[in-house]
C-alpha cells in the first residue's frame, strides 16, 4: 500500500498527462458532425459574443472595400431591371405564373470570425434562427460559393468554410457541363480541387467552373473559379482538377446564406426515388 | 491573491485574446504555400512557476488549451499539444537547471534567470509544442513532412513575436 502511494506521488502525473492527453485526442478524433456540431454551438455561445464586439472595431478597416464592391454589385443587379433591358417580346409580364415563382431567397450577413491558415476551417456569422437560417444552407457571396451552415443558435450561425477538409459541393464545368465536386486539402487558400470528371470530358485549362444546383444548397450557376491546372494521374479513369477561386475567402466580410424555399420538396423526391 | 498568481492569471487572459483575436487571423504566406499562424498562448505555459506541481501545471494546460480550442473551433487540438509541452516542460527545466540548481525564488523570466537561459527555453518550449500541434493537425504519417516544414515556419513569425512582447513588457514574475 505504501508502496502505491510512492508510485503515485513519484510517477502520478504521468498517468495524469497520458489521461488527458488521450481525452484530448479523443476529442481530435471523434471530430464527427455529431461532436462537431455541439462543440460550434457551445463555443459559439461562448466566443461568439467576443469575436462580435472585436470585430465591430475590426470591420470598419475593411469598409472601403466593401462599399466599393456593393456599389459594384448595385450596378450589376440594376442591369437586370427591366427597364434597362432591352424587350424583345411584346408580351406583358403582369401574368401571375408559379413558373416566375422565387425558389432562393438570400439572407445577409456578416462575418465576425473566419480563419484560412487551419486544415479545417469555420466561419462564423451573425445571424442565426432568430433571422431564419437553419442548418445545412449554402453559403455564398456575389464572387462564389463560401461554405454550408452546420450548426445555429439563436443569434450566430457556423459555418464550414470551402476550406475545410470535410467540405464538399456539387459543381460543373460550365460549357461542357461535365460535373464533379469540390474539396480543398490544405494549403493555398486561392486553389480548390475538383474531383470526379471523367478523362473523356471535353475540358480545358481556363474553363468556369460553376455550382450544378443537384445539391439543393446552391443555386445552379454559381460561380466558383477556373480552371487552373489539369491532369490525369496514371490508371485514373479521372481527371485531377486544380481551380483558381473566384472568392478570396482571406477577406470575407459580408456573405449571402441561401435558403431554398423547395429544399423539403427536393429531398422528398430523392427519398421517394431512391426507395 | 499572490502576485505570482495574480500575474500569471493575468498573462493567461491577455495571451488568450491575444491568441483568439488578433494572431487567430494573422496568416502569412506565399501564393501556393502552407500558411503561416503566429502562436504566442505556449508562452503562458512556459513561464508558469518553476516549482508548480506537475499535476497542477497539467491540468491548467488542460483548460487553457481547451479555451484556445474554443476560439479555433479545434476541439482538443491545441489542448493536446498544450499537454505535450507542459509535460515536457520539467525535461526542458531540468536540462537547462543552471549549475548549483534552481533557487527557491527562482521565476522562469528574463530578469531571475538570464535572456540567453529564457530564450533557449522558449525556443525548444516553442518547437515542441509546434511540431506536436501541427502532427497531431495533419493525423496522419504521410502528412508528417509538410507538418514539420509548417511547424518550422511558425516557429520563426511565432518566436519574433515572443522577443517583442518579453522586450516590451518586462516580465519579472
Amino acid at each position: 500500500m505504501q508502496n502505491l502511494v510512492y508510485f503515485l506521488l513519484r510517477y502520478g502525473h504521468i498517468l495524469l498527462f497520458i489521461g488527458l492527453e488521450l481525452t484530448a485526442l479523443s476529442m481530435v478524433v471523434r471530430y464527427n458532425d455529431t461532436q462537431q456540431n455541439t462543440f460550434h454551438t457551445a463555443s459559439n455561445d461562448m466566443t461568439g459574443w467576443i469575436n462580435e464586439k472585436f470585430s465591430s472595431i475590426t470591420g470598419y478597416f475593411g469598409l472601403a472595400r466593401v462599399s466599393r464592391e456593393l456599389a459594384h454589385e448595385n450596378a450589376e443587379l440594376r442591369k437586370q431591371l427591366p427597364n434597362f433591358q432591352l424587350s424583345t417580346s411584346t408580351l406583358s409580364r403582369e401574368v401571375d405564373d408559379s413558373l416566375n415563382e422565387q425558389k432562393y431567397q438570400l439572407i445577409e450577413a456578416k462575418v465576425i470570425s473566419n480563419s484560412i491558415a487551419s486544415l479545417d476551417n469555420f466561419i462564423t456569422l451573425n445571424k442565426g434562427t432568430n433571422d431564419g437560417i437553419a442548418k445545412g444552407m449554402g453559403v455564398m457571396t456575389e464572387n462564389g460559393i463560401v461554405g454550408i451552415v452546420t450548426s445555429v443558435t439563436s443569434r450566430y450561425a457556423q459555418v464550414i468554410s470551402l476550406l475545410n477538409r470535410s467540405f464538399r459541393a456539387s459543381v460543373k464545368v460550365k460549357d461542357s457541363n461535365f460535373f464533379g465536386y469540390l474539396e480543398w486539402t490544405g494549403g493555398n487558400p486561392l486553389v480548390a480541387r475538383m474531383r470526379d470528371v471523367p478523362k473523356h470530358a471535353t475540358i480545358a485549362e481556363g474553363d468556369i467552373v460553376a455550382s450544378s444546383g443537384y445539391s439543393a444548397l446552391f443555386p445552379e450557376d454559381i460561380i466558383v473559379g477556373r480552371i487552373r491546372q489539369l491532369d490525369i494521374t496514371d490508371g485514373s479513369n479521372f481527371y485531377d482538377i486544380d481551380i483558381d477561386l473566384t472568392e478570396d475567402l482571406s477577406s470575407l466580410h459580408y456573405v449571402y446564406v441561401i435558403r431554398n424555399l423547395h429544399k423539403a420538396e427536393e429531398l422528398h423526391a430523392k427519398v421517394e426515388q431512391e426507395e | 491573491m499572490s502576485p505570482t498568481v495574480s500575474k500569471n492569471v493575468l498573462r493567461a487572459i491577455v495571451l488568450l485574446l491575444f491568441q483568439g483575436l488578433v494572431f487567430r487571423s494573422v496568416n502569412l504566406g506565399w501564393s501556393n504555400f502552407a500558411f503561416i499562424q503566429v502562436f504566442v498562448y505556449p508562452l503562458f505555459l512556459l513561464m508558469l512557476p518553476i516549482k508548480i506541481s506537475k499535476a497542477w501545471a497539467l491540468v491548467i494546460a488542460f483548460i487553457y488549451g481547451f479555451a484556445v480550442d474554443m476560439f479555433y473551433h479545434s476541439p482538443g487540438l491545441h489542448t493536446a499539444a498544450s499537454l505535450i509541452t507542459v509535460f515536457a516542460r520539467p525535461l526542458l527545466l531540468n536540462y537547462f537547471e543552471p549549475r548549483g540548481g534552481y533557487k527557491i525564488s527562482a521565476k522562469p523570466t528574463k530578469g531571475d534567470l538570464g535572456s540567453a537561459w529564457f530564450y533557449r527555453l522558449m525556443a525548444v518550449g516553442f518547437a515542441i509544442h509546434l511540431t506536436a500541434y501541427f502532427t497531431i493537425e495533419a493525423f496522419s504519417i504521410l502528412a508528417v513532412p509538410s507538418a514539420l516544414l509548417r511547424a518550422i515556419l511558425c516557429f520563426i513569425p511565432s518566436m519574433t513575436i515572443i522577443l517583442l512582447y518579453t522586450t516590451i513588457f518586462n516580465l519579472k514574475e
